[in-house]
């Protein structure tokens, strides 16, 4: 029976000696720092609402470079979502409630076509799904990156067009937070304005979870300041 | 759908009106092209992984304009 446990000479490779023994899936098993690193991968892959993550997993940028790392990952906060989808279910609901108000009233539109109005309420969902899609998108698409070499923010804005902006750690003079209102207060989230060197220019994480740490984190990323 | 097949008739509808419903698709079927496109545009700043949701919504916004099209084209021939 061969001995796993005696230390190898010289800590020289796996012959293949070892491995038709039967050593190989022994010491090819993962140690407990592996463990812990995958486990923590999977726990900090990005998912479909989330809001914030330190040190996220499988999430790449066109300008990232080969040594730099992802420490902060950000989105607004899902809260602020509720407008629209409020405004979502009323536009879903209106046709259903038009009808039967229609119907209990005897109020009917003689100048419109029986078939139009079916048609045109395809085309009224459509236009729902499209409403909150496009919602969702924004939402989805608006993040906000801290990395070890800069922080950078992606403002999807409308359907027409996308912000990039991006500002090295170096040039970073500052990060602030402001929470106003009572649903900032409340749900815990706010504007994190980070303040760089070019005059009148400034990143600004909007309404980004957890404020306060985030900001930190940045702290700690720029070191003391200057 | 069976009313479709045997009665064709049933589905059409003035050509005012036909006219009027194909403008407001098309400037729909525009919007939801500009959509898809921001899409793809988006995953060339951003890689997520597949989980994170971009599949869906990547799919989501093909589906949409798909769906978009065939109603124009069912406007178009057969209200």
């Amino acid at each position: 029976m061969p001995d796993i446990f005696t230390t190898k000479k010289n800590n020289l490779p796996e012959t293949p000696k070892d491995t038709e023994k039967g050593l190989a899936p022994v010491l090819s098993q993962e140690t407990p720092v592996q463990k812990s690193e995958k486990k923590t991968n999977s726990n900090n892959s990005i998912g479909f609402f989330t809001t914030f993550l330190k040190n996220p997993a499988g999430i790449s940028f066109s300008q990232q470079d080969a040594d730099e790392k992802i420490v902060l990952f950000l989105r607004r906060d899902f809260g602020t979502n509720s407008p629209w989808i409020a405004a979502t279910v009323f536009l879903i609901i209106i046709p259903p409630i038009l009808r039967f108000i229609f119907s209990a009233t005897g109020i009917s539109l003689p100048f419109l076509p029986t078939n139009f109005v079916r048609l045109f309420i395809v085309f009224y969902y459509f236009v729902v799904a499209g409403f909150a899609f496009s919602n969702y998108l924004t939402w989805f698409f608006t993040l906000g990156l801290v990395t070890t070499k800069r922080a950078v923010d992606i403002d999807f804005v409308n359907v027409s067009s996308i912000k990039y902006s991006a500002a090295d750690l170096p040039d970073i003079i500052d990060a602030k937070y402001s929470q106003n209102g009572f649903s900032q207060s409340f749900f815990d989230y706010g504007d994190v304005a980070i303040a760089i060197q070019t005059p009148q220019e400034k990143l600004l994480f909007e309404q980004a979870p957890r404020p306060s740490e985030v900001v930190n984190i940045i702290d700690d990323l720029i070191g003391p300041k200057k | 759908m069976f009313d479709l097949i045997t009665n064709p008739s049933l589905f059409r509808i003035d050509p005012i009106f036909k006219i009027g419903f194909l403008i407001l698709l098309g400037v729909y079927i525009i919007f939801a092209f500009m959509l898809t496109n921001k899409v793809r545009s988006f995953k060339r700043i951003i890689t997520l992984s597949t989980g994170s949701g971009v599949l869906f919504v990547q799919t989501f916004s093909y589906i949409f304009l798909i769906l978009l099209l065939f109603l124009f084209i069912f406007v178009l021939v057969i209200v």
